[in-house]
């Protein structure tokens, strides 16, 4: 599904991924952890080209990542992408911001992409804010408004960036139940994030990061239970230790 | 000093068709001023070197150059080049363009104060760069820029006077035609401040209306 070889990403001469290398096949569920500044964002923004890569190769979806307009189009039209902040367009409803892209890009009817809006509404439990404001809601219920929108894409793959790491305490679960149920339905994910609970419950493997290279990646029993690598024992110790 | 303001109130008609003239120039100034502001800010956002050169050459030059040589360069210095234009048209050019160089900085301001996130999520969903602009981007920047934008074109209406230099039909030449007659400098122009502050005002009032309806939407 997603397949990233040898990649190496410089901010001018500051270098973001080294030598990274990742393959996601359909359907899984992939966390990536580590320090902050440890490339993990960085490495999830090349796969829809929010960011682009000075060397090695991505494949999506059988797209092999170039700066051609095309391939960029398609590959986005594949993978969904949800943000720390939200990112809800302020001016529109939540049921617009939904139908933008479907209208605007997968070219639906209005009637088609509200009806698809309504549908992913529905299922992050949010069907009845439809005519609201982003700036109505609550910080969980943009989220879940947020993922509603990526969904509405029909996307084969699904982007989370830190996903509950701007929200509220109480609001965490409220978001993290929705991409339970997400990954319940099979969808294949990449997940930015600290919640080791949810990486316990759903991640078919867990990555750690350090200074842009992949240090450790195993399945969350052992991940967790039998860190191999020092720098993973030392991330582990610090985030679990307030819990 | 006695006064006569019936020199001004005989001439209400003739000052009537001024406000009117005014009206017209200031309107038509504003449009050309936001369509030349926007376009010119989705050139500076395509990035092309070509065409940001020229936009910030243009910016550059009407900004350091004063109104009044402007509207004499196309009124007077155009037609050696052919382009012949009449007084209203060129007055309206002449507020369109530099109204339109001073919307082009403060709507620039505008824009770049939305996170880039806002682009990101756009482009994340497939929408191409210009679609971001025109459909995310553009309506929370100019609402966040609106009260300058708005003062820019209070300026802009009052600077309609101006274009009596060039005998465009507006508020103040009515007044120096009225002044010309009669002498009578001080009910004239007194009675022209008076209007032109009611003017200033009930434009205010509408950019505000507008505003209000146009960026209806709350802001967290």
């Amino acid at each position: 599904m997603i397949e990233m070889r040898n990649v190496d990403k410089w901010y001018g001469s500051f270098q973001a991924l080294k030598d990274v290398s990742l393959t996601v096949l359909p359907g899984e569920k992939i966390v990536l952890c580590g320090p902050s500044g440890s490339g993990k964002s960085t490495l999830i923004r090349c796969i829809n080209h929010l960011e682009t890569i000075q060397k090695g190769e991505i494949v999506v979806a059988g797209h092999r990542l170039s700066d051609s307009q095309k391939v960029v189009d398609a590959v986005r039209r594949e993978v969904g992408m949800v943000f720390q902040q939200f990112n809800l367009f302020p001016h529109k409803t939540v049921l617009e911001n939904c139908i933008l892209a479907p209208m605007r890009v997968r070219k639906l009817s209005r009637a088609d992409a509200e009806a698809t809006a309504r549908r992913y509404l529905e299922r992050v439990r949010i069907g009845n804010q439809a005519e609201k404001y982003p700036a109505q809601l609550s910080g969980g219920q943009q989220q879940r408004v947020a993922i509603a929108r990526a969904l509405c894409m029909e996307p084969k793959a699904m982007l989370f960036d830190e996903p509950t790491s701007a929200l509220d305490p109480e609001m965490v679960k409220e978001v993290l139940d929705t991409m339970v149920s997400l990954a319940r339905d099979g969808m294949t994910m990449i997940c930015v994030t600290h919640e080791m609970g949810f990486a316990r419950q759903v991640a078919d493997r867990v990555i750690f990061m350090s200074d842009g290279e992949i240090i450790e990646e195993n399945d969350p029993e052992r991940f967790f239970s039998n860190p191999t690598h020092a720098r993973t024992r030392a991330f582990l110790g610090e985030i679990l230790a307030h819990r | 000093m006695t006064l006569d303001f019936s020199v001004v109130t005989n001439a209400w008609q003739a000052l009537a068709w001024g406000v009117v003239g005014t009206m017209l120039l200031a309107v038509f100034g504003m449009a050309l001023a936001m369509v030349i502001g926007v376009g010119g800010v989705a050139v500076l956002r395509a990035q092309r070197r070509i065409p940001t050169l020229l936009v910030t050459a243009f910016v550059e030059v009407i900004r350091n150059t004063p109104f009044l040589v402007q509207i004499y360069f196309i009124f007077f210095a155009l037609p050696f080049a052919g382009i012949r234009l009449n007084p209203t048209i060129t007055a309206i050019l002449a507020l369109g363009l530099n109204g339109g160089a001073y919307a082009i900085e403060i709507i620039r301001g505008g824009v770049e104060s939305i996170p880039k996130g806002q682009t990101e999520a756009g482009l994340a969903l497939g929408l191409h760069r210009g679609e971001v602009f025109r459909m995310i981007v553009l309506k929370p920047a100019l609402k966040a820029i609106y009260p300058s934008l708005s003062s820019q074109f209070i300026l802009l209406t009052l600077t309609t006077a101006i274009c009596t230099s060039i005998s465009a039909y507006e508020l103040t030449s009515v007044g120096q035609r009225i002044e010309a007659e009669t002498f009578r400098s001080f009910e004239v122009y007194f009675t022209l401040t008076g209007i032109y502050l009611v003017i200033s005002l009930l434009t205010m009032w509408a950019l505000a209306a507008i505003g209000r309806r146009a960026f209806a939407y709350p802001d967290r």
